[in-house]
């Protein structure tokens, strides 16, 4: 998992328990490395563009978030969609219910 | 890396062991043969992981569940990837071929002995083996929903069987135990004497002129140490990997004449609908709704709290109120059969093949008349919110908002799956569309056999498992047959 | 079993219908058929304008505005409206999106929306309006299309009128809907829209090309017998369950339709130019491939469609729907051509 890919992440992940947290990170992580190489290698190819971008323009993840949701760039859109849907799929299945029960 | 190797010698190789491979593999040996079963994933207690849980994408799945067929759209769908295959994951409902498809199949790839009557002979016998029936006693409320609207708006719907057992005197639709390839036709054929290899990979298959002479395997080993090298030396082989694995190791094994093109899935466009009451989370609904089938069937989908959470993420619009709200949520969808087709393409030197598939403007026009009669299905029902897996939204509460959708569903702001793959090899004797005969030997090799969902010339329009083992079961009974 | 029934009574007619596409085409000219003689007129409109055109047929005539794809627009228009009888004319032919989706989403979502309100507001007989684009073009100059002759859909086009009309099979046989499916081919007649009169305008300058050497044959029918055929398809003993081509009596030969319309104009005082510039038949082949390049990547030109179509036979045999419906074509090319001109003039719409 890139740098990039991993602050990614932390931004998208709105959960404050730390093992629920490196949950998430732990299941984003395997299914980057689980997913077809050249599904893979697209998406590492756009978070190398994205994190020299973020890096040059001194935006932080969180607002890189931002921007890519409004990009009318399908591609963007959809690079954002797969993290957050990794990470809310995972922080949703580990995470407690809003009543306190852990999991689902 | 040093690697080991060994060699075994068997009489048929089995190359993966879901509804295809098992039913191949507990048929064979029953009749007698010395039957070897190698599968890539590795055996899972049906018993030990939740299904529909974190930890059963991480174990039982290809690629954690998620993966895609690239184009415009892409359309996300998910392989088991365990003994059992699919079967494991899947939510267990029987729909045995429709009549009008075994006829028009029949016809259109010349396929022999494929009447009706002649598969529904075969489909009889595998019903007994496994459990086959509706639910007992009330289905439930999430299901119950689908027949409710149904009814308000004069549509047919079913209640479909599954593939579940229940004790008897059980009148509580979610304590049945799902009838997966590994609580029956993988013990079965053990019982047998199959003998069967989980974590083993084909990489390729050795052939020689018109004959297979080998496997190449590569078996992960238990105590995490190198990959060990299996060669399987078989005097018949059955590839039976699903759609996307199957034409992939046959490309990988220079094996290509009409191999890997004319995949076919249903894809799946969704709604996650709020209820102004309670739902269950625990089942996948068996109503469908058929009033548009077979080129249009809606239905339910698994609904536990994280597959809320992604399906109202899909319209990228707020819904912080909604998911809170998750336990009135539930996820339905309207599933498509479509004029267009993909490719499975096996890339040299990548694990994975290559998947893409291509919508036309007819396939998208149907997506969208399945959406908004899904939104007039529920809101009959009485949903109070409907949320679209469309980029966007917009979130509709009332039957005259419904129109906005037609020009929403378009090809950049779709977010479609499919559950089920097919077709991707076909059956027939017309060799200008199909890649094996009709029984599943693949033309001009005299050991060769395909036996999963790859067979299958098209999308059936229903969940394929029916289909899948009774064309399974005609056909291994149809090579023991032969000389 | 059906020619038995072509000797069979009429049924009455209901006194109530429901027309969709009211506002176009053949939906005006059928409205007016209508309107004197029935109780309730219900139409379907996509725009407001459309509403005091139509009411001027009589009070019967009830008007609903909107989307055919809206099922709440579908239930106000099928409101009350037991056993009445659907008139389905709704229908793109040229996108004004120029794009090939909103064919499928007119055409078949429109007439599965249609369909579905039909059978659960109680309705009588269901005629569908199709075309010949199903059929594409027929082999040969001499060839003639029966109601079995095979699908071979021409473009974006006729694969959405093909699955539309799957759609009322399919709807009959399960015995949702008494279905008729009516095959018309090019219309002509009052109501016209601009394109045809720009058309009759062109010929008149003598600037209309013909393609090829005009021998190709094209079926064409008068809104007034088009009318006159829906009508018989409505109380017809033979006609639930069937498919008819309903055209003008006759097929012409296109240099023979474009010499009429020249000699229909003069008839109405107009003064003619006597030019017929050609272009070979080899311009007609470049604009149907590359409408049908354009088409595959969802797009739509509707000038290259329709010098695509020109070089084409696209002709049919009405045999049947005079067997067994009674359809007895009363207009014949020359006066229907008159009667379009005269209603242009009419309109003040220069020619």
């Amino acid at each position: 998992m890139l740098a990039f890919e991993r602050q990614l992440v932390a931004a998208l992940t709105v959960a404050v328990d730390p093992e629920v947290r490196t949950g998430v990170e732990r299941f984003v992580e395997g299914s980057l490395d689980d997913m077809p190489e050249f599904l893979r290698l697209g998406v590492i190819g756009e978070s190398l563009v994205l994190s020299i971008l973020a890096t040059m323009a001194r935006r932080d993840p969180r607002t890189v978030v931002q921007l890519l949701d409004r990009s009318p760039v399908a591609l963007l859109r959809q690079y954002v969609r797969l993290f957050r849907s990794l990470v809310l799929f995972a922080e949703l299945e580990l995470g407690p219910t809003p009543n306190g029960t852990p999991g689902a | 890396m040093t690697r080991s190797s060994r060699i075994i010698e068997t009489e048929v190789l089995i190359i993966g062991s879901g509804a295809g491979g098992a039913t191949t593999a507990a048929v064979l040996a029953e009749a007698g043969r010395r039957v070897t079963v190698v599968e890539e994933g590795p055996w899972i207690d049906p018993d030990a992981v939740e299904p529909f849980s974190i930890e059963e994408m991480v174990r039982k799945y290809r690629h954690h569940g998620s993966s895609a067929a690239l184009g415009s759209p892409p359309i996300a769908y998910a392989e088991g990837r365990c003994v059992g295959g699919s079967t494991e994951v899947n939510s267990g409902l029987w729909n045995r071929l429709p009549d009008y498809l075994a006829e028009e199949w029949s016809r259109t790839y010349d396929i022999d002995e494929f009447s009706p009557t002649a598969l529904d002979a075969y489909a009889e016998r595998v019903e007994s083996w496994q459990s086959v029936g509706k639910v007992p006693g009330a289905p439930p409320l999430s299901s119950a929903l689908l027949e409710r609207g149904a009814a308000k708006l004069g549509w047919r719907s079913v209640e479909f069987s599954r593939v579940f057992r229940y004790e008897a005197g059980v009148a509580d639709a979610t304590r049945g135990v799902k009838q997966t390839m590994a609580r029956t036709q993988i013990p079965r054929a053990i019982a047998a004497g199959a003998s069967l290899l989980p974590e083993c990979r084909v990489v390729r298959l050795e052939r020689k002129g018109p004959r297979i002479i080998g496997a190449l395997c590569r078996q992960q080993t238990a105590d995490g140490g190198p990959d060990e090298d299996v060669v399987v030396r078989a005097d018949h082989v059955f590839v039976c990997g699903g759609a996307i694995q199957t034409p992939a190791l046959l490309q990988r094994s220079g094996i290509r004449r009409r191999i890997g093109s004319g995949l076919k899935l249903h894809p799946t466009i969704k709604i996650a609908a709020r209820f102004p009451h309670l739902l269950d989370h625990d089942s996948i609904p068996m109503h469908r709704v058929i009033e548009f089938a077979p080129n249009l069937t809606i239905g339910g989908s698994a609904s536990r709290r994280g597959h809320i959470g992604l399906a109202l993420a899909d319209s990228g619009l707020d819904h912080e109120d909604a998911l809170a709200d998750w336990e009135r949520m539930s996820v339905y969808y309207a599933a498509i059969r479509s004029e267009g087709s993909g490719r499975v393409r096996a890339v040299p030197g990548l694990r994975a093949p290559l998947v893409t598939y291509r919508l036309t403007d007819g396939d998208m026009s149907r997506l969208a008349r399945g959406l908004v009669h899904l939104g007039e299905l529920l809101l009959a029902a009485g949903a109070t919110e409907l949320h679209p897996s469309v980029e966007g939204g917009p979130v509709v509460r009332q039957t005259d908002e419904l129109l906005q959708w037609w020009n929403r569903v378009d090809r950049t702001r779709s977010n479609l799956m499919t559950v089920h793959l097919t077709s991707s090899v076909r059956m027939g004797n017309d060799r200008s569309s199909t890649g094996a005969d009709s029984f599943g030997a693949v033309h001009d090799f005299d050991n060769l056999r395909v036996n999963d969902a790859s067979l299958l010339p098209d999308a059936p329009g229903v969940n394929p498992q029916a289909a899948v083992m009774t064309i399974a079961l005609r056909n291994a009974e149809h090579f023991l047959a032969s000389p | 079993m059906n020619t038995d029934l072509g000797s069979a009574p009429d049924v009455t007619p209901p006194d109530r219908v429901v027309v969709t596409g009211a506002s176009g085409w053949l939906g005006q000219n059928l409205v007016r058929a209508l309107a004197p003689s029935r109780a309730q007129v219900r139409c379907l409109v996509p725009d407001a304008t459309a509403v005091p055109l139509l009411e001027i047929a009589g009070p019967s005539v009830d008007v609903v505005v909107g989307d055919v794809r809206d099922p709440d627009i579908l239930d106000r228009l099928f409101s009350d409206t037991a056993s009445a009888t659907v008139f389905h004319a709704a229908a793109v032919i040229h996108p004004a999106s120029k794009r090939t989706r909103e064919l499928y989403d007119v055409n078949v979502g429109g007439t599965q929306l249609v369909l579905d309100r039909a059978r659960r507001a109680g309705a009588g007989r269901f005629l569908h309006v199709s075309s010949n684009s199903p059929f594409g073009a027929n082999p040969t100059a001499d060839d003639r299309f029966t109601e079995d002759s095979p699908f071979a859909p021409y473009l974006a086009y006729g694969q959405s009128k093909l699955e539309a009309e799957e759609l009322v099979r399919r709807a009959t046989e399960r015995g949702d809907v008494e279905g008729v499916i009516l095959r018309p081919p090019w219309f002509y007649g009052p109501f016209q829209p601009a394109r045809q009169t720009q058309w009759l305008a062109t010929i008149r300058r003598g600037r209309f090309p013909l393609v090829g050497d005009g021998s190709q044959r094209r079926s064409m029918v008068f809104t007034g017998n088009l009318v006159h055929g829906l009508l018989r398809a409505e109380v017809a003993a033979a006609a639930p369950g069937r498919a008819y081509w309903i055209a003008d009596a006759e097929p012409h030969r296109l240099d023979e339709v474009f010499a009429t319309v020249r000699r229909a104009l003069a008839a109405e005082g107009l003064a003619v130019s006597g030019g017929q510039p050609r272009l070979p038949r080899l311009a007609g082949l470049v604009a149907a491939t590359a409408d049908s390049a354009l088409q595959s990547t969802g797009r739509y030109v509707q000038a290259l469609h329709v010098l695509g179509e020109l070089k084409d036979t696209i002709a049919c045999d009405i045999s049947r729907a005079r067997s067994e419906i009674g359809y007895d074509p009363p207009t014949t090319l020359f006066d229907g051509i008159r009667a379009s001109v005269r209603w242009c003039l009419e309109r003040g719409q220069s020619l």
